[in-house]
This record gives structure tokens, sequence and C-alpha cells, in this order.
């Protein structure tokens, strides 16, 4: 059980240390959302659920106790990564930033028209 | 087996510096908080594992409280970033 934990916390940071080397090399904005957020996401559920299962075979109270807390942190992670990271791509969509190497931008009508009704 | 999830923590401090490093180098304001919204998932994680690590659920609880907070502060910011450009 001890070893099955720390090799999902291994694959969770082989995971995370991906998304940091996909935004340290990608080019603009949108391809550095889709190489952070997916893989800083899946990586931290994999070492949350490292340190679950290294807390489930345990019956005491302090085991319990970090168990639960660390499930309602994955939750949190869960719930509020994706829809900040759709937040900033339609913020910087709509401010005008072109993905790179974009000739002809598509969204340019729909950009005036909310741009023109003022929400975000 | 405890020494390695202090191991653990040392990788995502690392993690944590490169990303720094990603917010100082970077062309605009979005590429920045890309950069700070993973640092701030990143920062949830080793909460966790420092929660381990003492065995207190103290730690998880500052994790889960900074990722609410976290998460608020990175929808002002896109939102403030949206309204600015329009004027």
């Amino acid at each position: 059980m001890e070893i099955t934990a720390y090799i999902l916390i291994g694959i969770g940071l082989f995971i995370s240390s991906m998304s940091v080397v996909g935004l340290m090399r990608f080019p603009d904005i949108y391809t550095r959302l889709h190489a952070a957020t997916k893989t800083s996401t899946f990586g931290s559920i994999f070492i949350v659920a490292g340190i679950i299962l290294r807390n489930f075979v345990h019956t005491d109270n302090a085991s319990i106790i970090i168990m639960v807390h660390a499930m309602l942190a994955l939750l949190v992670i869960i719930f509020t990564n994706p829809i900040s990271a759709h937040a900033i791509a339609r913020a910087s969509l709509l401010s005008g930033i072109k993905p790179f190497g974009v000739k002809i931008n598509e969204f340019e009508d729909q950009q005036k028209k909310l741009n023109k009704e003022n929400r975000l | 087996m405890q020494d390695l999830l202090i191991v653990t923590a040392l990788v995502i401090s690392i993690l944590i510096l490169f990303m720094v490093v990603r917010i100082a180098f970077s062309k605009n304001v979005p590429e920045r908080i890309v950069a700070l919204d993973t640092i701030n998932t990143i920062v949830i994680v080793l909460m966790i594992v420092l929660g381990e690590y003492t065995r207190k659920a103290l730690y998880i609880d500052i994790g889960i409280v900074y990722g609410i907070i976290s998460f608020i502060g990175t929808l002002y910011i896109a939102r403030y970033l949206r309204e600015e450009k329009t004027k």
C-alpha cells in the first residue's frame, strides 16, 4: 500500500513537471493554458490520491481527518481550476490578443458584439 | 519512507521557482496570470504534502482557503484585464 502511494505521488510529480515544461516552452497564452491547466490539475489529482491512499490503511483519528481534508482540497482544485482557466482565456481573447501565428481573426464579430454588451 | 515526502515538497518548490522565472520573463499580462494560476494550484498541493509530513490537518485547511481566495483573485484579474482594454 505504501509503495503504491509513492508510485502515485511520483506519477503526479512527473505530470506537474510536464506542465511546467509546457509553460516554459510554448509560444503564446492559449497553448500555455492548454499545457498548464489540464496537466497541473491531473498531477495534483495523482499526488493527493497517493496521500489519501497512504492514510487509507490506518484507522486512527488523525489519519481519517487528514484523508477527509485532502479530499476536500482536491474537490476545491477540481472545481476552481477549469473555471479560472476559462475566465483567463475569455478575457484575453476579448481584450484582443491573437493566437500565435494567426493572420485572420475568426472571432472578430463575436468579440465586437460581446464588447458592446459589456459583460464578461 | 517519511523522507520521500520532504523530497516531494522540495521538487514542488523547485517547480514554483521555475514559475516565478516565467512570471518575470513574459511579454504581457495574461501570460503572467497563467503562470500565477499554476503557482496557486501547486501551492495547494504543497500544503497537502506538508500536512501529511507533519501529520497536522491545519496545513490542509490553509490550502483549501488559499485555493478559494486565489480563485476569486484570478477571476477579478481576468475581469480587470477585459474592462481595461475596451475603454
